[in-house]
């Protein structure tokens, strides 16, 4: 529903553009725009899409070690948002002017962000070793 | 166990609105375009993986496209900083 809800107000928005846009070339006035770095496109679609991907193992993780309880999904999605919250507050950059300062801080935070990856699936072996040892079943 | 991973995660996207805002004149539209794709980036994977990718590859195989995906990002940036540097 929330992702129906974004992608309805995506589209929202890019027809208000469209129609804006026609009204300025008809005469009313000059829309300078450059066109956008595909790059960054796919890094904030990337970006995007691993928040949700590990969103999603996070709660089959938590799921299947605490047999889905309700308390599973609104825990995980309370620390996921706010990690993002804080994340953005504190890496607002304000300040930086320089795109290629901006780049090289994002790779750091792309690589520290990955260094994570190995706990997490280290605490879902272990979780999931659990889940085999006392049940039975594996997952 | 999953803060850290958010919270780095999570500040990517305002380092490249940043970026596009100093980029652009008219940073609203390119912002918003952003926006989108990363709404479409959540829609996408999150549909596909409880039913596709979960069904075919297991939730271990993620662990590795996700990181692939993270590389690439590295790696679009990294050719980006080249290409500027070759046209310098």
């Amino acid at each position: 529903m929330h992702g129906f809800i974004n992608i309805f107000l995506g589209l929202f928005a890019l027809t208000m553009h469209i129609s804006i846009r026609r009204s300025y070339s008809l005469g009313e006035g000059i829309l300078e725009e450059k066109r956008i770095d595909i790059k960054y496109v796919i890094i904030a679609f990337s970006t995007g899409a691993i928040t949700i991907a590990m969103e999603i193992l996070m709660f089959r993780i938590l799921g299947i070690s605490q047999s889905m309880s309700s308390y599973v999904f609104p825990i995980v999605l309370f620390f996921f948002l706010i990690g993002i919250a804080a994340g953005s507050i504190v890496f607002k950059s304000s300040s930086i002017t320089e795109i290629k300062q901006l780049e090289k801080r994002m790779k750091i935070l792309i690589l520290f962000s990955l260094l994570h990856l190995p706990l997490i699936f280290i605490i879902r072996t272990s979780f999931m070793n659990q889940n085999y040892n006392s049940s039975g079943i594996l997952p | 166990m999953v803060v850290p991973f958010a919270f780095f995660a999570g500040s990517i996207l305002p380092q490249v609105i940043r970026i596009n805002s100093l980029k652009h004149k008219n940073p609203v539209y390119s912002s918003g375009f952003l926006y989108l794709s990363t709404s479409i980036g959540s829609f996408v994977i999150g549909i596909s993986i409880p039913f596709i990718i979960f069904p075919l590859v297991g939730s271990k195989d993620i662990f590795y496209l996700v990181g692939i995906s993270m590389l690439f990002s590295v790696y679009l940036l990294e050719e980006k900083n080249r290409t500027d540097k070759s046209i310098h």
